[in-house]
């Protein structure tokens, strides 16, 4: 049946990649545009005594300067992520308040780029200042409150009795850092007003239709007054999703100024203004029988916000999901800091939360003296422990035995410092991956033309995992024809709602609204076939057949439980004189359903593991214990993997469609390839060394042997 | 290894969208805008002349001569980028730190974001967008395509600029910090996955499609890379259509 | 970034009158380093000097067999010059070390001996800085340190210098040649710059409105066996936590002549004479590598993030030592 889902696609909009002419939100090409810089806080915690603007606002090529002093009007939008939601809860230049270093406190406008940030410069500012909560061994932690409607705080069983009775327990603390999502295209927006009642926001958003009505509450409009323009977007990762203060600020001051401005952040801007992943400390209590069946598991963790909204980085979510166990807590906390607002980045919970289980499960694995791989093999569940729902098609059995087959780990001695090659120890490690199979309503129109091609259109949008080629293949493979006809337009608040990129269920949303709205084309037509349709429309004269359909999520999610899985396999190599840690060979072996396109698909698993490396190896952002001011603020401090850190990571997938959750059996792929890649890492050099390591990242000074 | 057939469909299927008039028929049709498409420069103020700290230079880029009056502290990148409507180079960090705006200049690979405008006048300046031969890609371009090099997308032009250096590099006989012998420096033939990686970690992909774009040079070079698709272990097949 | 003046300059004498002429003028070539730190209002020159056409571009042979590189050479004609790779594979193989090809292909050896701290106290003005704005404290001595100076640094300043090129020129006793206003002088590379004591604002001891025309690398038949070891947070394009140019001649086991210099851990490239001094005349084994080691870091003062450099740069010189008595190669 299948002729293209699961082929492998070059991807439809690679030629504007490669020649440079895909539009990115800073690109759009607007006469009588003017460039906005922003004015930032240098200081955590404190008011602004006294803002001097006249030095900026006489230099030369500056139109104006906005302060808390005379901040344009917003309105505070619904913010409740059904409607509407901003990033950050309170709205930009609000009061003289600074909250955390960095802070946005205002915004010159000039003709140029160059001006404009000239004029930031020129700004002097004044505060009275308080000690910042930054450290944080001081601060007060609490329980976490719901987050999207979610308690955190779960138990099963009796966990006291559990801990107690069990032959093999394993307690531990893991820390993971502060990581940056370091999108390599900074955030960026340009507001252009027509007249005072309707906008069109070129920026990239994870989420157009929200985007349109967040920026229309904010504004006060009817929704159809704003246009939201992102056909691009240069990484995101979960920091893109919906507007964060600068946006805001952009689009209420270009009101003002009556000229299409744009803001573009400096990487500095973006390390307090556009999210970050908490650090997060957890300690995890296992407890097993002698040949290895978990008895207890008590997942205690803590995590960090702003003075000005809530995230909590919810590492618990794994928990009930993993393992069949009897005896369960879970338990979240979570403490306000000065420090810029944290927000979802790739796999939030999912990824630190693996990271802890991950390697606890591999300390019971050698406590147990038992292969980490059989260990899980014989723990699985078939059941989400926290919903009571069995799972869809789950394949994490296969993930763990094909993984095992195509590394070859039945060859790893089961003994630490038992191999070497060229000088260096040698460890092989292995952790699980999961993530929640998440899908939402989405809409498409589709359109059939006599010459035999389609269109495909839908608000929804590409942040470079494949979605434009998901769109086309799945078209192609509903009408037959071939993926080379079909255009497909996205990132526009005029087409239909196309839902959320975020959470990995784009191609879970849209895949199913694709073919709904192309059957639904075939019918309008009266024809079983694209070519018959089209033999019928040029006969007919007409310009084109179309028909809009949605999809969105029914029943099935009360009877099941959907979730993918993955196992990964890691080599490393430690030369343990110098504190060098390489990366040397990688497997991961995915379950996420039906594939729609095995070279991208395998692009977004290679993406996330090397992401994971990152965070293994060398990602920690950093304050300055005494101001609380970033020290680590751009991407010479803030370091990612660069080519040489990366190894060729091999991928495959195994199991079947997922059909019980949509009708094309895809359940995502964009988080699941980081989850549990920092565990395989630490677990293989526990291998290598003997050394365990529960504090990421991995960098040098705690590998020098 | 791309059939070359493939390659003319990729390269006439674009040009036919950008023709395509958006006919309606039967009910009314709102026609979307095809935004992708808007790429006019703004701001081409060639003839001005200077203001006061402004002014003139001819950059000679993609082997034309643009004139333009600028202040001597405009870099190259925002000159491509805010007056030429270049907008192909990036601008990901503006420190010379993520390599997303390398341009080449004599053939040489460049950071353009710390490249001062001024400096550049009676250089040979390359963009992205002056790889390709009218509408036949550049090899490294078609490469990067091939090997999913990509995702997305924009630090691309700076990974596909710096490929092409890269290639130009091992032709003249450059060395690397890990070539194992400096006397001998390697050839297209024998160009290691590591020399490769080495030699491009001035540019960063959040993205992480390194593997992709490490192949991409591998298929430019001459070798052989592996296939970028995932294997596949599906145990049956998708049941969408009925 | 301030907006300037500029000028191109056609010969040295014009450049060093031009900068004479002008307080805040400076000089520009590769720009690499400048560019960056104009844009974060480190520098606000008024005007700039271009340099690049100046005839500074050669790499000639000097009578006594070593070479002389013009301060305009870019960072790659000196890494891939066969003269270089062939007697000096140290110098190749830390510039290579250093940043990227594209930086690589534009900074000069006269902007790369003048490159400023990394330190990120000084990179940005929301942070106090007695390098940027003398007397206003030192913000890094007790903040986040780990990338900082174990040695020679003061209350005032514990940045270190960033550059890899200069660890190795340090290890191999090059001159620089400058010209001023007060005309031609020779300055050993390590005087040339300092220690930041009580004035660590001042990084090097060029006078105002001198210009680096030249380096000249001395003959050593010995650095065919040089070594540059980089060790830090990420596989390529990072700056060291610490570096190590290393060259030794042996005679059988025996060490000859040694060289010896440390990156990532003082204000300027290090060089732990009594540790290369130790060194001669010893067997090359681990002992006596070890021991020299212990040398070199004897006096660290580390900070309270940084400790573990002091290992870390004692196991880094064993490594080049022992690489180096093998014959050379990659570390």
């Amino acid at each position: 049946m299948s002729n293209v889902i699961g082929t492998s696609v070059s991807r439809t909009e690679g030629r504007a990649k490669v020649t440079g002419s895909a539009t990115y939100s800073a690109e759009h090409q607007i006469s009588g545009l003017v460039h906005g810089y922003l004015i930032t806080a240098s200081v955590a915690n404190g008011q602004i005594r006294a803002i001097d603007t006249r030095e900026a606002e006489k230099a030369p090529g500056v139109i104006a300067v906005f302060t808390h002093k005379n901040a344009p009007k917003v309105f505070m939008p619904k913010n409740d992520f059904m409607n509407s939601k901003i990033y950050e809860a309170r709205l930009p230049l609000s009061d003289n308040q600074v909250h955390y270093a960095g802070q946005i406190i205002g915004l010159v406008v000039a003709d140029t780029f160059e001006r404009a940030r000239h004029g930031a410069h020129l700004v002097k500012v004044e505060y009275d200042t308080q000690t910042p909560l930054i450290d944080a061994k001081k601060v007060t932690f609490k329980e976490a409150p719901p987050q999207f409607g979610e308690e955190f705080a779960f138990a099963k069983g009796n966990i006291a009795a559990g801990l107690a009775n069990a032959a093999i327990k394993i307690e531990a603390t893991y820390t993971s850092s502060t990581e940056l999502h370091a999108p390599i295209e900074p955030h960026a927006i340009i507001a252009h007003w027509q007249g005072a009642d309707a906008l069109t926001v070129y920026e990239h958003t994870q989420w157009v239709a929200g985007a349109q009505r967040t920026y229309a509450e904010l504004f006060a409009l009817p929704a159809e007054k704003v246009r939201i323009v992102a056909p691009y977007i240069g990484g995101a990762f979960g920091c893109k999703a919906v507007p964060w203060p600068h946006a805001i600020l952009c689009a209420a001051v270009a009101r003002q100024v009556k000229r299409p401005l744009k803001v573009v952040l400096s990487r500095r801007q973006m390390t307090a203004n556009a999210g970050h992943r908490s650090e997060t400390e957890q300690m995890l209590r296992l407890a097993a029988t002698k040949d290895g069946m978990l008895t207890a598991i008590a997942h205690e963790v803590k995590s960090y916000t702003s003075p000005v909204d809530v995230f909590i980085e919810p590492c618990t979510g794994i928990t009930p999901v993993m393992y069949t166990v009897p005896n369960l807590q879970l338990k979240q906390e979570l403490a306000v800091m000065n420090i810029g607002t944290p927000t979802f980045m790739r796999a939030p919970g999912e990824n630190p939360g693996l990271w802890a289980l991950e390697s606890a499960m591999d300390e019971l694995a050698w406590a147990l003296k038992m292969d980490p791989v059989e260990l899980r093999l014989k723990n699985e569940t078939r059941e989400h422990q926290r919903k009571g729902l069995p799972f869809s098609a789950k394949h994490f059995a296969d993930c763990l035995n094909v993984g095992a087959e195509r590394f070859g780990w039945n060859d790893r001695p089961m003994q630490v410092r038992s191999l070497t090659r060229d000088g260096k120890r040698v460890g092989w490690g292995m952790a699980a991956a999961t993530f929640p199979g998440l899908r939402g309503r989405a809409s498409v129109k589709v359109r059939l033309l006599p010459d035999g091609t389609a269109h495909v259109l839908t608000a929804a949008n590409d942040m470079g995992t494949g979605a434009y080629t998901v769109v086309a293949v799945t078209a192609a493979e509903v009408l037959g024809i071939p993926v080379e006809k079909i255009r497909v337009e996205m990132g526009d608040s005029r087409l239909p709602d196309g839902g959320l990129a975020g959470g990995s269920q784009m191609t879970a949303s849209l895949a199913p609204a694709v073919t709904a709205a192309c059957q639904e084309v075939l019918k309008t037509a009266n024809c079983t076939t694209a070519s018959e349709a089209c033999a019928a429309l040029r006969q007919s004269g007409r310009g084109a057949i179309e028909a809009t359909a949605s999809s969105a999520p029914g029943a099935e999610m009360k009877k099941w439980a959907f979730q993918s899985w993955g196992a990964h396999f890691a080599e490393v190599t430690v030369d343990e004189e110098i504190g060098r840690l390489r990366v040397t060979r990688w497997v991961s072996v995915m379950n996420i359903g039906q594939v729609i396109n095995a070279k991208a698909a395998a692009s977004q698993v290679r993406g996330a593991v090397i992401m994971g490396i990152g965070q293994a190896l060398m990602e920690e952002a950093h304050l300055d214990p005494n101001t609380g001011y970033p020290v680590v603020y751009d991407l010479a401090t803030y370091h990612f993997p660069a080519h040489a850190d990366t190894p060729r990571i091999d991928v495959a997938f195994v199991g079947k469609p997922d059909l019980n959750f949509n009708p094309i059996g895809a359940r995502g792929v964009g988080e699941i390839g980081i989850t549990g890649v920092s565990a395989a890492i630490a677990n293989a050099v526990y291998h290598a060394t003997g050394k365990r390591l529960r504090s990421l990242p991995l960098t040098p000074d705690k590998l020098i042997g | 290894m791309q059939d070359p057939e493939e390659r003319t469909k990729r390269q006439t299927s674009r040009r036919n969208f950008l023709g395509q008039a958006l006919t309606a028929a039967g009910t009314a049709i709102a026609a979307p805008t095809l935004i992708h498409q808007a790429t006019s420069a703004q701001n081409m103020n060639t003839t001005q002349t200077p203001a006061p700290g402004e002014m003139a230079v001819t950059l000679t880029v993609n082997g034309k001569p643009r004139s333009l009056t600028l202040e001597p502290r405009v870099t190259l990148l925002d000159a491509l980028r805010e007056q030429l409507g270049l907008v192909g180079s990036k601008k990901g960090c503006d420190h010379g730190q993520c390599g997303a705006c390398t341009v080449l200049i004599d053939g040489e690979r460049v950071y353009s974001c710390l490249a001062l405008a001024v400096m550049q006048e009676g250089k040979a300046i390359t963009t992205v967008e002056g790889l390709a031969n009218g509408d036949v890609l550049h090899p490294v371009q078609d490469a990067f395509i091939d090997n999913d090099g990509f995702q997305c997308g924009y630090c691309t032009p700076g990974q596909v600029c710096a490929s092409v250096a890269l290639l130009d590099e091992i032709k003249r006989g450059c060395a690397s910090a890990i070539t194992p012998d400096l006397t001998r420096a390697p050839q297209l033939a024998d160009l290691s996955e590591a020399e490769i990686k080495e030699r491009l970690s001035g540019n960063l992909c959040r993205c992480s499609a390194y593997n992709g774009i490490v192949a991409a040079v591998q298929q430019a070079a001459g070798q052989q890379p592996p296939a970028p698709a995932a294997a596949m272990l599906l145990t049956e097949p998708a049941e969408v259509l009925v | 970034m301030k907006n300037f003046s500029y000028v191109r300059a056609a010969s040295v004498k014009e450049a060093v009158q031009q900068s004479g002429a002008n307080q805040a003028a400076l000089f520009i070539a590769g720009g690499t380093n400048l560019v960056d730190r104009m844009k974060v209002f480190l520098d606000e020159p008024s005007h700039l000097i271009d340099i690049t056409r100046l005839q500074m571009q050669r790499i000639e042979p000097t009578t006594d067999g070593g070479l002389r590189i013009g301060a305009l050479v870019s960072n790659t004609a000196v890494a891939d010059h066969p003269d270089v790779r062939r007697n000096y594979p140290l110098l190749s193989r830390a510039i290579l070390s250093g940043a990227s090809q594209q930086i690589r292909n534009v900074a000069t050896v006269g902007g790369n001996i003048l490159q400023r701290t990394r330190c990120p106290y000084y990179y940005d003005t929301a942070f106090a800085c007695n390098k940027r704005k003398p007397g206003t404290g030192c913000p890094a001595t007790t903040g986040i340190n780990r990338m900082h100076a174990l040695l020679g640094a003061s209350d005032q300043c514990v940045a270190v210098h960033p550059s890899d090129m200069c660890v190795a020129i340090a290890a191999l006793d090059a001159i620089v040649e400058v010209e001023g206003p007060r005309g031609r002088r020779q300055i050993p590379f390590t005087d040339f710059h300092r220690l930041p004591g009580d004035t660590p604002e001042r990084d090097t001891n060029l006078e105002p409105g001198e210009l680096i025309t030249a380096v000249v690398i001395p003959p050593l038949p010995f650095a065919k066996s040089g070594v540059y070891l980089k060790l830090r947070d990420r596989a390529s394009y990072a700056f060291a936590l610490v570096s190590v140019a290393a060259a030794l001649k042996l005679e059988g086991d025996r060490i000859q002549a040694a060289r010896l210099a440390l990156g990532g851990v003082a204000h300027k490239p290090w060089r732990p004479t009594e540790a290369e001094r130790f060194l001669i005349g010893k067997p090359a084994n681990t002992a006596t590598f070890q021991q020299s080691a212990e040398i070199a870091l004897q006096g660290a003062q580390p900070l309270a993030y940084n400790g573990f450099k002091v290992e870390l740069a004692k196991r880094a010189i064993q490594r080049s030592l022992t690489i180096s008595a093998n014959g050379g190669g990659v570390a």
